[in-house]
């Protein structure tokens, strides 16, 4: 039932700029895995690189011990790894509605109903305006309808770019709430987080990546405790 | 008035056409990034085959008519595929340099093949004149219109109400997240051309009966199909169609009372004016799309 994602010393490049520099890390069964670090760190291309949007030069990615570095996007998206972009991404000229329903896109099981009405059930606020066009949503509402489209995919595993950017601190709150929920259900969690804060109560272990590499690894009870943590992403 | 209303009849019809034009010019800007300046061309090229499935093979009208359909949408699947992929992210000037070749490459190739002579083309209805009021109309010009009809509300169902209409407004609009929703974006850029082809090649075998089957025949469709495109805004596929309309009957308008040789230039007047008053053309809206 449960996906096994691991990256093992995974290069990318943008033309000739190098992006990732060998980062591996592992996204265990149900977990949620934390991924920290500056800006322009790579957090984004790591994302990016498990869904497939970037070429892995060297390296190796793999689903439960299957190598898929050459895979498209929309096989990485078939086999239940959902990636929710940074800044929401929502189609702004398309409805609530029709957004979620691209999020199923390519699903073909019976069970989309049921998905909709748990979306709906964590996010009431979509359900009012499901005919309203998301570009004229809020940027709160804007997440909430970006993490529900990329929950019609139904995933397994859930990559979720800064999903706190640019939201007032209850709405960051009510939106880890759900995070957590989500992840009691049982989809594994890949947490892309400039909050540092909020990323180390929420997952149960932490990459912190510098200029593409990982630079520091361990559970979260440890990296907290860690002083070059507290002082450089917890500000202690 | 019993003239008015004769000019503004024939002008429904030309933007008809010109309005098939502009919505497959946009589909494809739109979706693709690309102005193809070769629509004509390659509608002009499908309306050829379709009158070599017609007379040398001797196909009844609607057979050549599907046939050619389907060149047009294979015609352009290909033209993008070869072609057009390779510039999609380059400047736009390098793009327009290609489209403009490509036109010119057309338009040669036809010339090579069919001659420049210019052939009848037969329409599917035929049959004379009849008065409805005080308009005179022929079957062919409500054939155009129904035609027409057709296809706008065949189009509009399809972006509006399949899984097909709804990865391709998608894509529209972010082509980047589109594939991360598992959308495969390159059968969207093809099924766009293909589509856009067909929406030309219509456009061609419909123009065919009224001027001339010959090389340059889409040239001036081309260019009233463009000034419909940019009237709507460039983006929105009903402006498109309104643009089409606007343009056919206002440029019917000035051929009749001014002069037919004055008509261009009116067209490209009343579009400079609506520009600087509404820079966004008619129907467009501020649109930022993210790639
Ligand atoms: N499309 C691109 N073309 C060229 N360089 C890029 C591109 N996208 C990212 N980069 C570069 O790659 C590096 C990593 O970027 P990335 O977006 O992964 O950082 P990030 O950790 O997500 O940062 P942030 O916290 O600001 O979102 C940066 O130096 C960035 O400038
Ligand atoms: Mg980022």
């Amino acid at each position: 039932m449960f996906l096994m994602l691991k990256l093992m010393d995974v290069h990318v490049y943008y033309g000739s700029i190098q992006a990732l520099d060998g980062v591996s890390l592992e996204v265990p069964k149900g977990d949620i895995v934390t991924l920290l670090g500056a800006n322009g760190a790579g957090k984004s291309t790591t994302l990016k690189a498990i869904s497939r949007l970037v070429n892995i030069k060297r390296g190796t990615y793999e689903l439960n011990g299957k190598t898929v570095n050459k895979q498209s996007p929309h096989s990485i998206v078939k086999k239940q790894v959902i990636h929710c972009p940074e800044n929401r991404r929502v189609f702004p000229e398309l409805t609530v509605e029709e957004n979620l329903r691209v999020g199923a896109y390519i699903r073909k099981d019976n069970k989309l109903k049921q998905d909709l009405d748990r979306v709906l059930s964590y996010f009431p606020r979509l359900g009012e305006r499901m005919d309203q066009f998301a570009g004229t949503l809020s940027g709160g509402e804007q997440q909430m309808l970006a993490i529900g489209r990329a929950l019609m995919g139904d995933p397994k595993i859930l990559l979720l770019d800064e999903p706190s950017l640019g939201l007032a601190p209850n709405l960051v709150r009510e939106i880890f709430e759900i995070i957590k929920q989500i992840n009691e259900e049982g989809i594994s969690i890949l947490l892309v987080e400039q909050n540092a804060h909020l990323a180390l109560e929420t997952a149960k272990y932490a990459y912190i990546l510098e200029n593409g590499k990982i630079e520091l690894q361990g559970s979260t009870e440890e990296l907290k405790e860690n002083d070059q943590v507290r002082q450089l992403y917890l500000g202690a | 008035m019993e003239a008015l209303l004769q000019i503004t009849f024939g002008g429904l019809i030309f933007g008809s056409i010109y309005a098939l034009a502009a919505i497959g010019i946009v589909m494809i800007y739109k979706t693709t990034d690309v102005v193809n300046f070769a629509h004509g061309e390659m509608a002009m090229i499908t309306t050829f085959i379709s009158f070599t499935f017609l007379q040398m093979v001797g196909l009844s009208f609607f057979v050549s008519f599907l046939l050619a359909l389907i060149f047009a949408a294979i015609f352009g699947m290909t033209v993008y595929q070869a072609i057009i992929k390779r510039v999609q992210n380059a400047p736009p000037l390098n793009q327009i340099v290609v489209t403009l070749g490509l036109f010119l490459a057309f338009n040669g190739i036809a010339g090579l093949i069919w001659g420049y002579t210019p052939h009848g083309y037969p329409s599917a209805l035929r049959g004379d004149s009849f008065q409805v009021g005080s308009v005179f109309m022929s079957p062919h010009q409500l054939f155009i219109l129904g035609i027409t009809l057709a296809l706008m509300i065949l189009f509009f169902i399809l972006f509006k109400y399949t899984k097909i209409g709804l990865a391709m407004r998608a894509t529209q609009q972010d082509m980047q997240t589109s594939s991360l929703m598992g959308i495969k974006v390159s059968q969207v850029f093809n099924l766009t051309w293909a589509a856009g082809a067909i929406l030309g090649g219509v456009a061609g075998i419909l123009t065919a009966p009224i001027t001339y089957l010959e090389p340059s025949m889409m040239i001036d469709i081309l260019i009233m199909g463009f000034a419909a495109a940019v009237f709507g805004g460039f983006v929105n596929l009903p402006g498109a169609v309104i643009g089409g309309l606007i343009v056919g009957v206002y440029s019917n308008w000035v051929s009749y009372y001014i002069g037919s040789e004055l008509s261009v230039a009116f067209v490209f007047l009343l579009i400079v004016l609506v520009l600087y008053v509404k820079p966004t053309g008619l129907f467009g809206a501020k649109y930022v799309k993210k790639v």
